[in-house]
């Protein structure tokens, strides 16, 4: 009896080992090639550090310290050919993660400067190079035209702290509110969340 | 009527399926096993409803009527319904079932009943401080890895083996 | 994945059937190991039955082996696991004293149940007596209180205390249980003087103590979470759709959404910060800062099967980056507000609209901009709540130790 149980965990044990190799295997192969976790990037671009305003770039531009990135231009390669940032390669953003393209941007280990003719662009190969084990990314703020007018020609001092996601509007007035049923102003409120609390518990 | 007792299951096996038994109640609700808390809940609700008065004033019981269904309708007391079921149904199983007083060759029932006694009172004390017995705090701390859980588990063995010289004449020869 | 009622997979109302469903199992592994008889629970303390130590350690090492092999895979999430708390003293305290009442009793709370059912009348008074020490402490808890609850380290790891790797330490926990097995076991055949033909009759187990140290040492070499799940979205998908433009959706398109919220329905999320939220929203807008994007509670909102989901910033920058990021984790059909509020704004109010031309398109849409425009201005885009669900968040909450709870 106790051999034919004995048994029975060894069997059991086999078959567990089995199942979690597979399922370590089926992780393996069907996980997409990242080699940064999901939240750690979303920290690291959280921080909001990577965004080179027109000020931090003149200085940078001044202080030679741009030598130190592979600078990317995401843009057309007919826009590239107009005119770009000194330095710069072309890798149209359709193209970034091709296997040339990564090559092309490990000139300078992982300290990459993107910049695009949309910011948003910008931002979008800076994610996916960081996902990529890229940790040291930058991208310019602002899309190119604007940076050669008021950086590269001459460094217009308004514009030092300029990005897309300054509020360009105060949009309040805008959306204005009509009267409420006594006559005042009826603030629009946002969609109100009502949360669920489910708890776990535990002890003894 | 003396039927053969089957004989009981190879331990490491056991382990194994209590292991993923443990490990089921971790994936379905988060949490893990427990004894002592439904024997607590029924404490509980035995003193509310014998001495109201002084619950309110005791911090122990407060919590336990100041909000939800009550003491009774506790993941614990289902669990131990379950226990006590499952066990019944393997007692069944084995011909296990009996009234019977299980005790060391030297001492008499009587005795072996006053120390049950004793020991059960000792234990109930002390899985409150211990939050927790040898299932709730010790094995399923252990299996999350929780410092309570081993710091728990050794002073309950260490005491254990400290105190079984003095008190063999119990259980042994 | 796990744990599943916590997170809503199951429903909450089942936990306690669950509950009894899993008794049913403990229960019967007990009686069925022998924790039923008081004088087998006592041998570990004398040598002559080492069944306690060789079920505990088994199943201890069971579960957590499961535990952290199912975290690596993500079958399970160790942040919403119930973590016993370390309140030091009372751990000791209250350790020493079911040590002793081990040893006069026999019987442990669980084994006592298995005990007792089957007709254990030493187990039966043992309960007994364990009403009588809880109501002891319920009748003395201001005098305990203060030790209940005082050096409250947290809930902490062992690991953590040891100032040792996790997987470092189950790796040591696997091959100290299996060194106990066999060392105890040479004590148990000493004190037993077991004969040499029973020794030689006992199955070998060298087959599950090496799958459970290769699984030891996968855990060790392994790292803790692997760096992409398997359902995720590769990031040539994500590429692709930016490329192409299938993120985006349109400011006429949300516009539409707020005039006539009941034909198409449109869930905006605000990813700015919860300052800039309160400043100005969107009407109906709910918020999602970007740092909080992945978090579990507001997937619910993310995945809305029944709405088209936009995100949406200042501009297209701060939602590019929560879109990344949450269509990575997996979820799908999600779009954001090409232009974001400056678009939006410009596009609706600052330009000039062409409300007469050849080209009927043109027309079209010129006339209904300017129509929006005089909607908004005048104030009709008050939320629909009652056209459009609101949002219901499960917030997972790890009830704290409260005061006395055991």
């Amino acid at each position: 009896m106790n051999k034919i149980q004995a048994n029975i965990l060894k069997n059991a044990t086999l078959l567990f080992a089995i199942v979690g190799i597979m399922a370590l295997l089926v992780q393996w192969i069907a996980a997409p090639d990242y080699k940064a976790e999901n939240e750690a990037v979303l920290s690291t671009i959280a921080n909001d550090d990577q965004k080179i305003l027109p000020l931090q770039l003149h200085e940078m531009i001044t202080t030679n310290q741009l030598a130190n990135y592979t600078l990317v231009d995401l843009r057309s390669s007919h826009l590239f050919n107009v005119g770009t940032l000194s330095g710069a390669i072309n890798i149209p953003f359709a193209d970034l993660l091709k296997k040339g393209s990564l090559k092309q941007m490990k000139k300078h280990g992982n300290s990459v400067l993107l910049f695009s003719d949309d910011e948003s662009q910008a931002v979008a190969a800076a994610v996916l190079l960081i996902s990529k084990g890229f940790d040291d990314v930058k991208t310019l703020a602002n899309d190119y035209d604007y940076i050669k007018k008021n950086v590269l020609e001459t460094f217009d001092p308004a514009s030092a702290f300029s990005k897309s996601e300054k509020a360009r509007f105060d949009y309040n007035r805008f959306f204005r509110t009509g009267g409420g049923a006594d006559g005042a102003p009826v603030r629009t409120q946002p969609k109100i969340i009502q949360t669920e609390i489910v708890k776990t518990q535990g002890g003894c | 009527m003396n039927k053969v007792q089957k004989p009981y299951m190879n331990p490491y096996l056991a382990g194994f399926l209590l292991g993923l038994v443990l490990l089921s109640a971790f994936f379905v609700t988060g949490r893990g096993l427990g004894a002592s808390g439904a024997v607590k809940s029924v404490v509980i609700t035995t003193v509310g409803n014998v001495a109201p008065e002084s619950v309110a004033n005791n911090a122990f019981y407060a919590e336990y009527f100041s909000e939800g269904p009550g003491p009774m309708k506790n993941w614990l007391v289902y669990l131990t319904l379950g226990v006590l079921a499952g066990a019944f149904f393997s007692g069944a199983m084995s011909n296990r079932l009996g009234f019977k007083i299980d005790k060391g060759p030297r001492i008499s029932s009587r005795s072996r009943l006053l120390f049950a006694a004793a020991g059960g009172l000792l234990f109930g004390l002390g899985a409150q401080f211990g939050r927790g017995c040898t299932s709730g705090a010790a094995l399923t701390g252990m299996a999350v890895l929780s410092t309570a859980g081993f710091l728990t588990m050794m002073v309950i063995f260490g005491t254990g083996y400290v105190l079984a010289y003095f008190f063999r004449k119990l259980w042994i020869k | 994945m796990g744990p599943l009622i916590p997170q809503g997979f199951v429903n909450a109302d089942l936990n306690l059937f669950f509950a009894f469903i899993i008794g049913l199992g403990f229960g019967y592994v007990l009686e069925q190991a022998g924790f039923s008889s008081s004088r087998k629970l006592a041998g570990v303390f004398y040598g002559y039955d080492f069944v306690v130590l060789r079920v505990f350690f088994t199943a201890a090492i069971t579960a957590m082996t499961g535990l952290l092999f199912f975290g690596y895979l993500g079958w399970i999430d160790w942040d919403l696991l119930y973590i016993n708390p370390t309140y030091l003293w009372s751990a000791i305290i209250g350790g020493a004293i079911m040590g002793f009442g081990f040893i006069l009793g026999g019987f442990c709370p669980g084994t006592s149940l298995t005990a007792a059912v089957i007709g254990k009348i030493d187990a039966m008074v043992f309960i007994g007596g364990m009403f009588i020490g809880i109501f002891i402490f319920g009748e003395f808890y201001d005098a305990f209180q203060s030790i209940y609850t005082g050096a409250f380290l947290g809930n902490v790891f062992v690991y953590d205390t040891l100032g040792i790797s996790r997987d470092g330490f189950a790796m040591l926990l696997i091959v100290v249980a299996l060194a106990a097995f066999i060392i105890t076991q040479r004590i148990e055949d000493k004190v037993n003087k077991t004969p040499d033909l029973e020794k030689k009759a006992r199955p070998s187990y060298w087959i599950p103590s090496a799958v459970l140290i290769a699984g030891g040492l996968l855990l060790l070499l392994l790292p803790s979470q692997p760096r992409s799940g398997w359902h995720e979205v590769s990031p040539d998908k994500i590429l692709t759709t930016m490329s192409n433009q299938h993120h985006l959706t349109g400011i006429d398109e949300v516009a539409y959404s707020l005039i006539n919220g009941k034909d198409r329905p449109v869930m905006l999320v605000d990813v700015r910060s919860a300052e800039d939220y309160a400043r100005f929203a969107l009407p109906g807008a709910v918020n999602i800062p970007l740092h909080q994007i992945l978090d579990h509670r507001y997937e619910n909102i993310l995945r809305s099967p029944d709405q088209k989901v936009v995100l949406y910033s200042n501009s297209n920058t701060l939602a590019t980056e929560a879109w990344m990021v949450a269509t990575r984790a997996g979820i799908e059909n999600l779009t954001l507000l090409d232009g974001g509020l400056n678009g939006f704004v410009q596009t609706i109010f600052q330009e000039e609209h062409i409300t007469d031309s050849y080209n009927l398109n043109v027309e079209h849409q010129g006339r209904f901009r300017e129509k929006a425009r005089n909607y908004f201005l005048s104030g009709k885009a008050v939320p629909k709540t009652e056209s459009v669900g609101t949002p219901v968040i499960k917030l997972i909450e790890i009830e704290k130790p409260v005061q006395g709870g055991c």
